[in-house]
């Protein structure tokens, strides 16, 4: 009876706690887009050590996205490797060919960062001209912090949480630089934001990715 | 005015409010029904029109975006619905009022058709929210601010100003009356 009432007590907490939000969630400033949903789901999978569950998951993103007539996480890593002449698609298919839960994760890590630098890129197209609307230049904004908030500091910010709060603060300047048109100096914080990133996570990403 | 000698107002006056009633209704049932669609109709428009609305190209910026317009189209929507019910309920009451003031049997004719034009004010909202998608937030707004809001709002909101200030001068010429009798 009394080892009855145990197990009930410890399952009602596993339940509380599991149900519970993480103490350290980060509100989205956007509303989260479907592959980077899937793709904290897939690295969450990783981390509990469920590597098949994770490739099953990778592969319902796929028909979710094209369902929806959406790039899935293979077309987006390959359109991503054309822009930044990088091979994260064709680790992809490694890494899933080899149920390889490392180099799985640098992918999911190295595919938001690209996701990050392409919204950055667009910043960099906006900024200088007058027609955008700010409105318009703050979503992308939004965009890039969010892949980093939902990705980087929801999986490190408990590790490493110096290196975590620094690249924050680059990304609370670039803020302001983006809502002041400040192109130098959005451009300035651009390249410190890429180099501290690919130097503080620099074992967690795929080499060869750009600055 | 006493509630056994109650004027009704003008039947063509309740019919206008009723219609306006209907087309709220017919609004609130599409919300309720056909949300999904309204939606995927909105963004179905606004990505005939990138320029207007910036579009990226960028997948995960452009979703962003587009449904972004999608809630406020819907939005738009659910303002008209709230509005006909709003202004259909109040001009009801208006018209009551009027029918039952003592003035002449033109001006009480010509203020119920005054009122009565600010029943146009809703559409104002349901055009928004027609052509958000295709014309953007700004433009959409302006041309529903000079066909709808100013006119028939405008009217509306200066029609009850001077009912106002009729009835409290017809009030007091009546008190006067009564106080010399």
């Amino acid at each position: 009876m009394r080892l009855r009432l145990t197990a009930s007590a410890v399952g009602l907490l596993l339940l509380v706690g599991l149900a519970a939000p993480p103490a350290e969630a980060h509100d989205m400033r956007q509303p989260i887009p479907i592959l980077l949903d899937r793709m904290y789901g897939v690295l969450l999978l990783l981390e509990r050590g469920k590597p098949k569950e994770a490739i099953y998951l990778i592969g319902t993103v796929e028909e979710l996205l094209q369902t929806k007539g959406l790039l899935g996480l293979a077309q987006t890593a390959a359109k991503l490797d054309q822009a930044y002449r990088t091979t994260v698609a064709d680790e992809l298919g490694l890494a899933i060919a080899a149920r390889d839960t490392a180099r799985l994760k640098s992918v999911i890590y190295s595919l938001t960062y690209l996701l990050m630098l392409e919204k950055l890129d667009q910043l960099t197209t906006m900024l200088p001209n007058r027609d955008v609307k700010p409105e318009t230049r703050k979503i992308v904004m939004d965009l890039a912090r969010d892949y980093f908030s939902h990705i980087f500091e929801e999986t490190f910010g408990r590790r490493r949480p110096a290196q975590v709060k620094t690249l924050e603060q680059i990304l609370d300047r670039m803020d302001g630089a983006v809502r002041q048109q400040a192109v130098p100096q959005f451009e300035q914080l651009r390249r410190k934001l890429s180099q501290t990133l690919l130097s503080h996570f620099a074992a967690e990403l795929l080499p060869g990715l750009p600055g | 005015m006493s509630a056994s000698v109650l004027k009704a107002p003008p039947g063509l006056g309740i019919l206008a409010c009723l219609v306006l009633f209907g087309f709220g209704e017919l609004s609130g049932a599409l919300q309720g029904g056909y949300r999904q669609e309204l939606r995927e109709y909105a963004i179905a428009g606004a990505q005939a029109h990138p320029a207007v609305h910036q579009l990226t190209g960028v997948e995960d910026i452009d979703q962003v975006i587009l449904e972004r317009v999608a809630d406020r189209s819907l939005a738009r929507l659910h303002t008209f619905h709230l509005h006909s019910h709003g202004l259909g309920l109040v001009t009801i009451i208006l018209l009551t009022i009027l029918a039952n003031t003592g003035f002449s049997s033109r001006t009480r004719t010509l203020f119920s058709l005054w009122v009565s034009l600010g029943l146009l004010y809703p559409f104002g909202w349901l055009m928004l929210a027609w052509t958000l998608p295709s014309l953007g937030e700004t433009l959409a707004f302006q041309w529903a601010e000079q066909l709808f809001f100013i006119p028939f709002g405008g009217a509306y909101l200066l029609a009850v100003g001077a009912l106002i200030v009729l009835y409290a001068a017809d009030l007091i010429r009546r008190r006067r009356e009564q106080s010399t009798i």
